[in-house]
């Protein structure tokens, strides 16, 4: 007998077409969920952040858990690499000291002589009250956006738009805050923008990711051509989030038209974060009484 | 009417009901590839290839019928929870990529592993390069560099979620 058989009993062929044209329109209807969704986080941004905020409260403890024998791991290897280095480096150290007492001593002067100063102008500085630490607790590489999620959230006081940064510069701000974990939002993602200050020649900038290993910066004057390699960024204290002074990034290319700098907390040894209160409250604005009256005429 | 259904004992339904857990087999693994994409560990690359894609993609070829695209639609929308995205990016592609798999299984079915693979590259560049189109839709202007980099991970991490899978599938997706 042939197979298939050619005359198939017409209930069964019938049974089958509605269940492909069932099967059809599931799918259609699946795309055209997933397109609604998309066009609502179009709409606003902030839509699903519940989901994502649950996502991360959900993988953020379990990776806290499994990380640490790794951490213990790194440790003990730390621990071991020290020990035979730890005469060479002890030699430097001491070299280091004894050049930096005396450089301590002009600083003491100096820091006595700012404090005068901005006595004298009556500065108001505002002071740095709240910073905790937290591990990084998972991490997003994929190719759209470049975060990290930290073991600590709202029941830790963290809250969106605070600073982060680890012990060797800058790391990027909290955008996102679940009940026990918080997404940060990396320098190197393309949605981060933090102004800087050249500090050779004190000229302020913006560093901009792009979703890359290095930085770009923007708003540095096309003419200036006084940026070198090697120069080194830090926070300028604009816009009020980052606090100023904090080293962000080193130049490593200078093109015509284009720099490049690269984060100085390297994103792979992010063991450890500080997050702090951002430097200055975000002010409060009140919307105009009356939208007419600001209106120009 | 006596169907099937009526005739078993209670006892019989409750085995056959306890069953179906298999049937979430496919669904588990991508939330075990989403897990493990979110992995603390932060590359200043893009270098973590999309697993939760290869999961969808792999079960859409061995199982089309355990992968069809309202669970690659919530799929979708996990994905994109887990990574921090715009919800919709994932899960308009992953529905769509499910269909297109089912499709080419029904038309071309029994390949040999290299077509695969080539085929699997071929998907992984056209899922990322519309991922990008549509991250551009949603906001900003994201160059498409990293998105090239994860889709070169993404094919070179293909043969290891193969068998990873395919293992799982021996021991417990035969559901169907």
């Amino acid at each position: 007998m042939a197979w298939p058989p050619r005359h198939r009993s017409r209930s069964f062929s019938r049974r089958e077409r509605n269940l492909a044209l069932v099967r059809i329109v599931v799918a259609l209807v699946a795309v055209l969920i997933g397109l609604v969704l998309l066009l609502l986080s179009r709409n606003d941004p902030s839509n699903g952040s519940t989901l994502r905020k649950a996502a991360m409260d959900a993988t953020a403890p379990a990776w806290g858990l499994l990380r640490a024998p790794l951490a213990a791991l790194d440790d003990a290897g730390n621990y071991v690499s020290d020990y035979f280095l730890a005469i060479d480096r002890n030699r430097r150290l001491e070299a280091d000291l004894r050049a930096y007492r005396v450089r301590d001593q002009q600083r003491l002067a100096m820091a006595r002589e700012n404090r005068q100063l901005k006595q004298l102008l009556a500065v108001v500085e505002p002071a740095r009250r709240w910073r905790r630490v937290f591990p990084i607790a998972a991490g997003s590489s994929g190719s759209y956006v470049r975060s990290a999620v930290i073991s600590g959230g709202r029941t830790a006081g963290v809250r969106a738009g605070q600073p982060v940064r680890a012990a060797r510069g800058l790391v990027g701000r909290v955008v996102e805050v679940g009940h026990h974990s918080a997404r940060v939002l990396l320098l190197t993602d393309s949605a981060s923008r933090v102004p800087v200050r050249v500090v050779r020649t004190g000229r302020p900038a913006i560093v901009a990711g792009v979703n890359d290993a290095e930085l770009e910066l923007r708003y540095v004057a096309p003419a200036d051509g006084e940026l070198k390699v090697g120069d080194r960024l830090v926070t300028s204290g604009d816009g009020g989030i980052f606090p100023p002074d904090v080293p962000v990034a080193v130049v490593t290319r200078v093109l015509r038209d284009i720099q490049y700098a690269r984060p100085l907390a390297h994103p792979e040894g992010l063991g450890y974060v500080i997050v702090e209160q951002p430097y200055l409250p975000p002010p409060v604005v009140a919307p105009p009484a009356d939208p007419d009256a600001v209106r120009t005429p | 009417m006596n169907s099937p259904w009526a005739s078993l004992t209670p006892d019989e339904r409750l085995a056959i009901r306890i069953g179906r857990w298999r049937q979430l087999v496919p669904s588990l693994t991508c939330v075990m590839a989403l897990f493990v994409m979110s992995a603390p560990l932060v590359t200043s690359l893009p270098a973590m290839p999309h697993l939760a894609l290869l999961t969808i993609l792999i079960w859409g070829l061995f199982q089309p019928v355990l992968m069809p695209p309202h669970v690659a639609l919530v799929l979708g929308v996990l994905t994109d929870a887990a990574l921090g995205l715009p919800l919709g990016i994932n899960a308009v592609l992953m529905p769509v990529l499910a269909i297109a798999v089912a499709a080419l299984e029904r038309r071309y079915g029994h390949r040999p592993y290299a077509v695969d693979w080539a085929l699997a590259g071929v998907l992984v560049l056209v899922y990322q390069f519309l991922g990008w189109q549509l991250l551009r839709f949603v906001d900003g202007d994201p160059s498409f560099g990293p998105s090239l980099w994860q889709a070169m991970t993404t094919v070179l991490a293909f043969p290891v979620v193969v068998a990873i899978i395919a293992r799982i599938q021996r021991r417990w997706g035969d559901a169907s």
